[in-house]
């Protein structure tokens, strides 16, 4: 009789694991070119600790449990937060601005047919609240996505800024992607979009010059169901392939549930997407 | 991202295809083949721009989803019903009809007993009906003519889509409440969503103005 494992989980074999190890250290070769330091978070938490920071929808995805003295642990939920907690807890302002790295998995809840185990790449800019910051990671996750051999990439840019003055009957359309009850379809479009939100522009003009401007579109209908941006945030996604592959943001605020001051910027690669991506293309 | 490949439609089959194939006519968007007198279940309109697929209704949601189709034209129960990820771009305002409860005899809905027996095609909708005042109701799911149910003493109630209601009243059932309103919605994949964006507006911008 076979031994089964549980849903959302899977084995990798000698060839797949090949290939994953290939695919890692592509994108890490990227991520150390580019400045990055890797580090690596505990697989496991106290889940009081985290709960006010990950707020309410990445907590009701979160696998939790007990350790064998009836605390509420927590499998890594994403990188950001105990990443957060880790910066908080371990240094101080006279260490940043950082640059950091990680490849670990994460642990979610699965939907019907989603992953458990999600294993993710990404980098985190902490104690760096300027645009050339959020252009800095947007170029780094697309010249992280170019090197694995993804053609036809794109990057979504939402903001705080074109969410907040929606009303909680349209944010909720929009998260439900419903734009028939938003009203219409929401704008989206290159750098006309922003002039008015100083910073934006000022990411638009970066980007452009940084040549990236073909990758990007402004997209004033994306929200996201993590509760701590602050600033822009983002998704990527691969024409083709139905899901998108990787996203992140600005979370200014997050750090400070913690105990200390420190903007910062990120962005996490869904790497069992990027291996479906691929095997698509 | 400049786009050479037709844009997908997966459209349900029956009455929604044809007033969809109609839609897009007005669009200026021909088809050689309706697809009514051949086996095949794709066309290519004239431009090659445009690739219909004719799927089961409750199959349009899992094309789009999945990334299969980039568009989709279904009805809105069953996306009420199914709940996938998708993006509701617009309204399509045909193929009105409601989802009812329905009796041999007048009741209100929050009169009914426990365990009612409710036979329907909709459970993921008529659960979420009863759950709002906390009545618990057991399933006879079918897969059609529902109205016999009570008749043949299998179910209490139905819940069932009704356009004029005439089936119903053949069958000797009463309404008892209305769950939703339903018409045709165009749907997207949320990546077609944005990798067809000026495609997907434009086309919706054309469609609204035959509407």
């Amino acid at each position: 009789m076979k031994t089964l494992t549980p849903f959302g989980v899977q084995d990798y074999l000698p060839e797949e694991a090949k290939a994953r190890n290939e695919l890692l250290q592509t994108i890490q070769t990227i991520f150390d070119n580019e400045g990055f330091q890797p580090i690596s978070t505990p697989a496991f938490e106290y889940y009081d600790k985290l709960k006010t920071a990950m707020g309410p929808a990445l907590c009701d995805q979160c696998v939790r449990f007990f350790d064998p003295e009836g605390r509420l642990l927590v499998l890594r939920p994403d990188h950001t937060t105990p990443i957060a907690r880790m910066v908080a807890s371990r240094l101080s302002q006279s260490n940043l601005p950082l640059k950091w790295s990680y490849s670990d998995p994460i642990f979610r809840k699965s939907a019907s047919q989603g992953d458990t185990e999600i294993f993710q790449s990404g980098v985190e800019i902490i104690g760096d609240s300027s645009p050339e910051s959020d252009a800095e990671i947007i170029s780094t996750c697309i010249q992280a996505l170019q090197s694995v051999g993804l053609k036809n990439i794109g990057i979504d840019i939402g903001h705080t800024a074109f969410i907040d003055p929606l009303t909680d009957k349209q944010k909720s359309a929009l998260a439900r992607k419903d734009w028939v009850e938003f009203g219409s379809i929401p704008e989206r479009g290159g750098k006309e979009l922003v002039t008015n939100i100083p910073e934006l522009d000022a990411l638009a003009s970066q980007l452009e010059k940084d040549g990236l401007s073909d990758f990007v579109s402004f997209n004033k209908g994306l929200i996201k169901d993590v509760d701590y941006y602050t600033g822009i945030f983002f998704d990527c996604y691969v024409e083709g392939y139905g899901q998108c592959i990787g996203s992140g943001g600005r979370y200014d605020q997050l750090i400070s549930n913690f105990g200390l001051d420190a903007p910062a910027v990120g962005f996490a690669l869904q790497v069992n997407r990027i291996e479906e991506a691929l095997r698509h293309a | 991202m400049p786009n050479t490949k037709p844009i997908v439609i997966a459209v349900a089959k029956g009455y929604l295809w044809k007033e969809g194939l109609a839609l897009l006519n007005k669009c200026g968007i021909t088809f050689e083949s309706d697809l009514s007198d051949s086996r095949k279940l794709s066309t290519t309109d004239t431009t090659g721009m445009v690739t219909l697929l004719q799927v089961r209704s409750t199959d349009v949601p899992a094309y789009v989803e999945n990334g299969g189709a980039d568009l989709g034209m279904v009805g809105k129960d069953v996306l009420l019903e199914q709940s996938p990820n998708v993006v509701e771009i617009l309204d399509l305002k045909y193929a009105g009809c409601r989802l009812v409860l329905a009796g041999t005899t007048p009741i209100d809905p929050k009169s009914l007993p426990h365990n009612t027996r409710v036979a329907t095609k909709y459970w993921e909708c008529t659960k979420t009906y009863f759950k709002a005042f906390g009545l618990k109701v057991i399933p006879i799911k079918l897969y059609g003519a529902i109205e016999l149910a009570p008749t043949m003493g299998i179910a209490d109630i139905i819940c069932d889509l009704t356009a004029t209601g005439t089936t119903l009243r053949d069958n000797h059932l009463v309404e008892l409440g209305t769950v939703f309103e339903s018409t045709a919605r165009l749907i997207a994949n949320t990546v077609s969503s944005r990798s067809h964006y000026d495609t997907i507006k434009s086309l919706s911008d054309q469609i609204q103005t035959h509407l």
